[in-house]
């Protein structure tokens, strides 16, 4: 059992507009790469963070549903899917998350064809100085499948917290919280190479999978944390990687952005995917499309 | 392999607020009673000590009481909170999830946040019976904890108007509830469906953002269009096609009873009586807990089923539907049999 990537799309790096819209050029490239119609889509999850206004209801992922126009009333505009949203938030490792949740109800209930979105924006949509990620999109089609994709998840998490906060803060902020966000970063990258290290080692271990014919994608944007833990693994980095890298800290969107940039890759060799976030949180899973001889 | 609601937690605070007492202190005079619109009487109130995350923490410790399993069986906690408010922040990040997992020490467990408005714990609640079905966990608990009420204060300030789109917000009370859903159940004490939709064409019409006019959260309702016929039509719709997908149909379920979303009475009504002429026939009776507790937005539901078999009107083998009313709008049926659940009195 597994899910396929059968497209992906990305939102260009733009400070100037805000998540929803991002969140919305990214799905309308990654499905006009496909012939799949907006009424097979099944599921749309949004793993996005931060959001435009400090929105809290409804789901972002119903707004972005409704901007698609996917399933908008199916007793106006009858639909082959009834699809439903809903947002899921894991931090930097929602992606991650997402996908093992997806696989799970496209597998349970019989259904074909999810869309995840990702991606953030500081609340007023605009540039901030003291918002450190950058605004884009990225957004990928999966299907179930039985042989190919993505399996063999699993996730640990440290048991005190460390790692990016983000809050709106009514106190501080009053009349100006609907368009302002803090962030607090607590993270000791020591304890977060370690601890990465530890739990990938252990995935590789469990589910017997090779490094030296592996590559390794991490989410993750501190290039000196992501080049460690390749030649500590002894793992070549994706193709994607260079590209993740070089466009810095895009969170929620890294792995969608790192999956898009690698999709050639996928089609020749099995890529550990790796998510590294608040908790300290690490996530893996195998994408594998092609059967390895 | 037969899921099953295997316990469930509830936890709601002592202060209560009656709804006389809220509208007394509007600027304006409202030309009609909004305890007779929406069967409200009262609703329950945090104090200022108390977070969404201790609100949550209290109701996943009375389920844990209630359970079988200890903190370190859970294989899975999704947490669902709207309102994910610690003192004066409101979190995006770390999860309340990681938070919870740490406090009870369920340090093995997966865990994530879900966001879905009203319709949250029933979002989780389809997660988690998915990644039971598919072998990825064997168990998991699913809870919320909310703080709504400071979004009936922010309305309280700033209602100028009878047509002002906050009205609803003073409908909230808060709660936490929870529910460990496991691989255990048999044909007598099943989670037999569990179905959610989203028609996305009203999302916009109910908006959650921090206000401009005082400092606090504010929920914007365009009530009259959310609420039109066409709006309420989609959940007999749904009803129709996922009980007939399964070779069935609503009547002939025979549900003793049906939970719906906490609106009020008034919609209720409305919402059956625009179901019965879709469907054809009389509706199972409801079970609400309005009078005393309010909307507890993601929570109701499970306020309504944990009251119930307090209350005896629940028990061992009581069949039920539970129907999600959400802004994005999502709606649904989630048919679930009661097997023997314990409940602190």
């Amino acid at each position: 059992m597994s899910i396929i990537i059968r497209s992906s799309g990305i939102s260009e790096a733009n400070n100037t507009i805000g998540y929803i819209e991002h969140a919305v050029m990214a799905a309308s490239a990654c499905l006009n790469n496909t012939t799949t119609r907006l009424d097979e889509i099944d599921l749309l999850v949004n793993v996005g963070n931060y959001r435009d206004n400090n929105l809290c209801e409804p789901s972002v992922a119903a707004l972005i549903q409704h901007e698609l126009g996917i399933n908008l009333n199916p007793l106006k505009h009858p639909v082959k899917s009834h699809t439903f949203s809903f947002d899921l938030m894991n931090g930097a490792c929602g992606m991650l998350s997402a996908l093992q949740v997806v696989h799970a109800i496209l597998h349970a209930k019989g259904l074909k064809r999810a869309l995840i979105v990702s991606g953030d924006c500081h609340p007023s949509t605009k540039s901030s100085a003291d918002f450190p990620i950058h605004h884009t999109g990225a957004t990928l089609l999966l299907e179930r499948s039985n042989v190919e994709g993505f399996s063999r998840f699993s996730f640990q998490t440290t048991s005190s917290f460390e790692g990016q906060s983000g809050y709106l803060d009514l106190d501080t902020h009053k009349l100006h919280s609907r368009y302002s966000v803090s962030l607090e970063d607590s993270t000791d990258t020591e304890n977060q190479f370690s601890f990465a290290k530890k739990v990938i080692q252990s995935h590789i271990e469990q589910h017997n999978i090779e490094p030296s014919s592996t590559k390794l994608l991490v989410s993750h944007h501190d290039a000196s944390l992501v080049n460690r833990l390749g030649s500590t693994l002894g793992m070549t980095l994706a193709s994607g990687m260079d590209s993740l890298l070089g466009i810095g800290n895009i969170h929620t969107a890294g792995l969608g952005f790192g999956l898009h940039k690698s999709i050639q890759e996928l089609e020749q060799s099995d890529v550990l995917c790796v998510s590294i976030g608040s908790g300290v949180t690490v996530g893996c899973a195998l994408y594998r499309q092609m059967v390895q001889s | 392999m037969t899921i099953r609601f295997e316990s469930l937690g509830l936890y709601l605070p002592e202060r209560t607020e009656t709804t006389a007492d809220i509208v007394s202190r509007l600027k304006i005079q409202t030309p009609f009673d909004l305890s007779k619109i929406t069967g409200i009487e009262r609703r329950h109130v945090s104090e200022d000590s108390e977070s969404t995350l201790s609100l949550a923490l209290n109701a996943a410790r009375d389920c844990l009481q209630n359970s079988k399993y200890n903190a370190e069986d859970l294989d899975c906690i999704i947490s669902c909170s709207i309102s994910r408010r610690i003192d004066s922040k409101y979190h995006f990040e770390p999860t309340m999830s990681i938070l919870i997992k740490n406090d009870l020490g369920a340090q093995q467990a997966m865990n994530f946040d879900i966001s879905n408005a009203c319709a949250g714990m029933l979002t989780g609640v389809y997660i988690l019976d998915s990644l039971i079905r598919s072998g990825a966990v064997q168990n998991g608990m699913v809870l919320s904890g909310e703080r709504n009420y400071a979004g009936s204060e922010t309305a309280e300030r700033e209602i100028d108007s009878i047509f002002h789109e906050q009205f609803a917000s003073l409908t909230v009370g808060d709660a936490a509830t929870a529910v460990i859903l496991d691989d255990c159940g048999t044909e007598d004490e099943t989670l037999s469906m569990v179905e959610l939709m989203t028609c996305a064409e009203p999302a916009d019409l109910c908006l959650g953002m921090p206000s401009l006019e005082t400092p606090g959260v504010a929920l914007y309702t365009k009530n009259i269009k959310l609420h039109a016929a066409t709006n309420l039509q989609l959940w007999p719709y749904m009803a129709k096609k996922v009980f007939a997908d399964v070779g069935s149909s609503l009547e002939e379920e025979h549900f003793d009873y049906l939970i719906p979303h906490q609106i009020g009475t008034r919609f209720s009504q409305k919402s059956a009586e625009v179901a019965q002429k879709v469907l054809g026939f009389d509706l199972p009776e409801m079970l609400h807990s309005l009078e005393d507790c309010g909307n507890t937005s993601s929570t109701s539901h499970f306020v309504v089923l944990y009251q119930a078999l307090q209350q005896g009107l629940v028990h061992k083998g009581t069949k039920l539907l539970l129907v999600p009313a959400a802004s994005g709008v999502v709606t649904g049926c989630v048919s679930v049999t009661l097997g023997d659940l314990k409940v602190s009195a």
